[in-house]
C-alpha cells in the first residue's frame, strides 16, 4: 500500500513564502526509500517548465491565451501555477472545463511526481478528450520537413509539421497534422505581412488537420518533397506528448516571422519528452531545416552513448512532379518518344491517332501516364484551368476508364537523401584573400544561411543563401570585400515536356571594387540547365543594374558543375561582361570539399578586371 | 438510421443549391467544419473569430491556408459520413486521378474511411469506378464545379457502402 505524506497545500500566503518540503515515500518499493521534493523545486523543475511553454531567456509564459494557466500569475510565476493545478487535483471532475480535463499531461507528470497515480486517469466527465484519444490510436510520432518552395519567397526555407501516426503503414492519410502558423486576416497587404511578421504583430496558433489535408497542398499542389523522421519513442513517451498536444491546441502565442516560427514551436511541444531538448535558445532566425538539424545531432550523440536512438526511421514522400518524371522515365523508348510527340502538340482529337499501332498494354501504360501529366498540369492551372487543359484531361480520362484498372504502383522514384543529412546551414570561416587590389590578407567569412552549389544540400546544384558577408583584414583591421544580401539560383532539370524550360539567378550584391569604393548590385539571369551523366551544365544571359557605372550591363554566362567525388564538387564558369566600352570576360572556379557536415574547405578564384582568390576553412553550424 | 445520418450530413455538407445555404461557398464549409471552429472557440467578437478562422504560416509557408478537420471537438467533421464527405471533398483531384488508373493510397483511404473490410476493398474501387466512369463520360462533367463533382462521387460511395 502506498503511504503517501503529500497533502495539497491550504494557505495561498504561507505557500509561495515558505518552501513546504513535500516527503513521497514509494512504499511500493520499500527498497527505494523516501524522497524529498520541495514544491519550489518542482515549480522549477525544467519539464514543468517547458509544459508551461515558459521561455528560457525571459522566464515568462509565451502562451497569450488567458485559459492555458490556471492561475491569474501562472504566466510569470510557475510555482503559483503549480499550486493551482495542486489545488484542483483531487476536487470532483463533473465537466469538460475541469483542469483534469484540459492538462492531462500537467497531471500525468505531478502523478509521477508526487506518487499520484490516480491522476493518470482521465475522468469519464472528460468527454471530448477519451473520443479523440479513442480516435486517435497512437502508433508512433513524426517530424515532418516540407522542402522549400521557389514559387512563394516566404516558403523557401520550407515548413515543418507533427504528425500523430494511427497506424504503421504508409496508408496514413487520416493520422493527425499538428501545424503552428500564423493567424493573418485575408486580403493582407504584403508590406504589412512581412512588417506585422518580422516584429510580432500577428498571433499564431496550434492546429490539427489530418495527414492527406498537408499532402494534398504539399506534395500534389505545391509539388514538394517531404521527409518523415519518425522518432523512437517509448509508448509512454508518445501518450504524453499526445496529451500535451491535447493542451495545446487550440491556444495562441505571439508570432515572430524569424524566431518564433512552426519549426521553432513544434520543437517547443516535443520537448516535452525530450532530454536535453529539441529546441534550441533562439538566435537572430532559426530556419526549420535546424530543427532536423538538431534532431539529427542528438540522434548521433545518442548512438554514441550507446544509448536507443532518437529516430526511428527517415521516410521520404517524393512531390507529385517526382512522381511524374520517374513515370516518364520509366517508360520504354518507344513509349516516351510517343509521349513526347503527343505532348509537343496535345489534341484530344489525336488520341486515337497516338493509340494506333501500340498493344493493349502499352495503350493502358501510355494512357497512365498522359492521364497523370495532364492531371498535373490541371493542378498546376487550378483553381482556373484553360479551357484546353480541361478538355483533354477529359478526353484522356474517359479514354482511360474505357481500360481496365492498373496494377498497384511498384515503382516510386528513389530516395533523396534528407536535408538533415546535408551541411548546417550556417557558416563561419576563416583564411586568407588576394584582394583585387592586389593586397593579400586574412579574411572572415560569415553565413546565415547557405545552401551551396558546391555543397551537399538538397537543391539539385542549385543555391539559396542569405547574407553571405566577406571580410578582409588587411591591416588588422575589418574591410567589407562583399556582402550577398541573397543569392538564388534555380536550375529548371525537369525531363518532362511542356515543363518550364527555364533556368534563373537572382543575386542582390554590395562589392568592393579595385579602387576600393562599393558597387550596390542586382542580378537577374535566365537561361538553361542540363544535365550530362554526373555534369550539371547551365548557360544564361544575365542584366545587371549597378550603383557605379555602367549602371547597366549585360552577361553571358555559362558553367559546369561537376562532382569529383561525393564530398568534392567543383564549379568552373566563365562570363562575358559589357563594359562601357568593351567586354570583359570573368572566369570563376569554385572548388569545396565537405568532409562533414560542419566542415568544409572552400577555394574560389574570380577575374573581374584584376584577379581575386580565396581559401576558406569553414565551420557549418 | 444510417439513413438518417447520411441525409443530414450531405445536408449540411452539400445544400449549396437550396434555400438559406445557396450561397454557402467552398471555404465557409470548411471553415464551418474545420479551424474556425476550433481555433475561435472561446472568441466572443465575430469579425475577430473569422480572421482566426484563417490560418496561414506566414514565414515558411504563405499561401498555403490552412483548414482544420477539427478533431478535437465532437460535434466536428471528423467522423461518420461527415468524415467520408470532407475529405472527398478536399481531396476530390487526388481520389479522380487515383479513380481513373485504378489504384493509389487516396483511392484505398476512400474505401478505409468508409470502413469497407480490408478483403472487400478491390470489389469496392471496382464498383466505384466504374459508376465514376458513368459520370465521368458526361461531356458536361468538365464543367461542374468542384463541389459538384465531389457530391456526386460522394454519392456514388455511400449508395455502395
Amino acid at each position: 500500500m502506498a503511504a503517501l505524506s503529500f497533502r495539497a497545500p491550504s494557505c495561498r500566503g504561507l505557500f509561495l513564502l515558505t518552501f513546504i518540503v513535500v516527503s513521497l515515500f514509494r512504499s511500493a518499493n520499500a527498497a527505494t526509500g523516501p524522497s524529498v521534493i520541495s514544491i519550489e523545486q518542482l515549480a522549477h523543475h525544467p519539464k514543468w517548465l517547458r509544459l508551461l511553454h515558459y521561455d528560457v531567456d525571459t522566464h515568462q509564459g509565451t502562451f497569450l491565451s488567458e485559459d492555458f494557466y490556471l492561475s491569474q500569475q501562472g504566466k510569470s510565476n510557475p510555482a503559483a501555477e503549480l499550486k493551482a493545478t495542486l489545488d484542483t487535483a483531487n476536487t470532483a471532475v463533473t465537466t469538460e472545463s475541469h483542469p483534469r480535463c484540459r492538462f492531462p499531461a500537467r497531471y500525468t507528470w505531478l502523478a509521477d511526481q508526487l506518487q499520484q497515480p490516480q491522476w493518470k486517469t482521465i475522468p469519464s466527465a472528460c468527454r471530448k478528450l477519451r473520443e479523440w484519444l479513442r480516435e486517435n490510436p497512437l502508433h508512433s510520432i513524426s517530424l515532418l520537413m516540407v522542402s522549400g518552395y521557389m514559387g512563394n519567397p516566404a516558403s523557401m526555407f520550407g515548413h515543418s509539421i507533427l504528425k500523430l501516426n494511427t497506424s504503421n503503414n504508409n496508408h496514413d492519410l487520416f493520422s493527425t497534422t499538428i501545424n503552428y502558423g500564423a493567424l493573418v486576416p485575408p486580403e493582407e497587404p504584403i508590406i504589412v505581412y512581412i512588417f506585422k511578421g518580422l516584429f510580432g504583430g500577428y498571433q499564431a496558433g496550434y492546429s490539427d488537420r489530418y495527414f492527406y489535408t498537408q499532402d494534398v497542398v504539399y506534395t500534389n499542389t505545391e509539388a514538394r518533397d517531404i521527409w518523415e523522421y519518425e522518432l523512437n519513442l517509448k509508448p509512454d513517451q508518445a501518450k504524453f506528448l499526445q496529451l500535451h498536444i491535447w493542451e495545446i491546441i487550440g491556444k495562441k502565442k505571439q508570432y515572430f516571422f524569424l524566431t518564433r516560427n512552426c519549426a521553432y514551436e513544434l520543437a517547443r511541444i516535443a520537448d516535452v519528452i525530450m532530454d536535453p531538448p529539441l529546441s534550441q535558445p533562439a538566435r537572430a532566425w532559426y530556419v526549420p531545416v535546424e530543427l532536423f538539424d538538431r534532431l539529427h545531432d542528438l540522434d548521433q550523440s545518442a548512438s554514441d552513448n550507446q544509448h536507443s536512438t532518437l529516430i526511428k526511421q527517415v521516410r521520404y514522400h517524393p512531390s507529385a512532379e517526382r512522381k511524374l518524371i520517374h513515370e516518364y522515365e520509366s517508360l520504354n523508348a518507344k513509349l516516351r518518344k510517343v509521349a513526347k510527340q503527343f505532348l509537343s502538340h496535345p489534341q484530344s482529337n489525336q488520341i486515337n491517332a497516338t493509340l494506333a499501332g501500340l498493344t493493349p498494354a502499352e495503350q493502358q501504360t501510355l494512357l497512365d501516364f498522359l492521364f497523370s501529366y495532364q492531371h498535373f498540369i490541371f493542378i498546376k492551372e487550378s483553381p482556373d484551368p484553360s479551357q484546353e487543359t480541361l478538355s483533354l484531361k477529359h478526353a484522356l480520362m474517359v479514354k482511360r476508364l474505357a481500360l481496365p484498372p492498373s496494377p498497384a504502383e511498384d515503382s516510386k522514384p528513389p530516395n533523396r537523401p534528407a536535408p538533415s543529412a546535408g551541411q548546417r546551414s550556417s557558416i563561419i570561416g576563416a583564411g586568407v584573400m588576394r584582394e583585387r587590389s592586389g593586397e593579400i590578407a586574412a579574411s572572415i567569412n560569415l553565413t546565415a544561411f547557405a545552401q551551396e552549389p558546391t555543397g551537399r544540400n538538397p537543391l539539385d546544384g542549385g543555391e539559396l543563401t542569405v547574407l553571405d558577408l566577406h571580410l578582409s583584414l588587411p591591416t588588422g583591421k575589418p574591410v567589407v570585400q562583399k556582402i550577398d544580401y541573397l543569392r538564388i539560383f534555380h536550375h529548371a532539370l525537369s525531363p518532362l515536356p511542356m515543363t518550364s524550360p527555364w533556368s534563373w539567378r537572382l543575386q542582390l550584391r554590395t562589392q568592393r571594387e579595385a579602387d576600393k569604393k562599393y558597387d550596390h548590385q542586382l542580378y537577374l539571369g535566365l537561361g538553361r540547365s542540363r544535365k550530362l551523366d554526373k555534369a550539371l551544365l547551365y548557360g544564361l544571359l544575365t542584366p545587371s543594374i549597378h550603383s557605379r557605372t555602367p549602371f547597366f550591363r549585360l552577361r553571358p554566362e555559362g558553367g559546369i558543375l561537376y562532382p569529383l567525388r561525393n564530398n568534392l564538387r567543383l564549379n568552373l564558369g566563365v562570363g562575358v561582361e559589357s563594359t562601357a566600352k568593351n567586354w570583359q570576360t570573368t572566369p570563376t572556379a569554385t572548388l569545396q570539399y565537405s568532409p562533414s557536415r560542419k566542415f568544409s574547405v572552400l577555394l574560389e578564384y574570380r577575374k573581374e578586371v584584376a584577379p581575386s582568390w580565396q581559401l576558406t576553412l569553414r565551420t557549418h553550424w | 438510421m444510417r439513413k438518417i445520418l447520411l441525409a443530414t450530413s450531405l445536408a449540411s455538407l452539400f445544400a449549396f443549391s437550396s434555400g438559406a445555404q445557396a450561397d454557402r461557398n467552398f471555404g465557409e464549409i470548411y471553415t464551418d467544419c474545420g479551424l474556425g471552429a476550433l481555433i475561435a472557440q472561446g472568441i466572443n467578437d465575430e469579425g475577430t473569430a473569422d480572421i482566426v478562422a484563417i490560418v496561414t504560416n506566414i514565414t515558411w509557408d504563405l499561401g498555403t491556408t490552412a483548414v482544420s478537420s477539427n478533431i478535437t471537438s465532437p460535434n466536428s467533421c471528423a467522423r461518420g459520413d461527415a468524415k467520408t464527405a470532407a475529405y472527398i471533398l478536399k481531396s476530390y483531384a487526388q481520389l479522380e486521378k487515383d479513380l481513373v488508373l485504378g489504384n493509389g493510397r487516396y483511392l484505398d483511404a476512400l474505401a478505409e474511411v468508409t470502413e469497407v473490410a480490408p478483403m472487400d476493398r478491390p470489389e469496392f474501387a471496382k464498383t466505384i469506378r466504374a459508376e465514376f466512369a458513368k459520370q465521368a463520360a458526361s461531356p458536361d462533367y468538365e464543367m461542374l464545379s468542384r463541389q459538384k463533382k465531389a457530391e456526386q462521387l460522394y454519392n456514388i460511395v455511400i449508395s455502395r457502402s
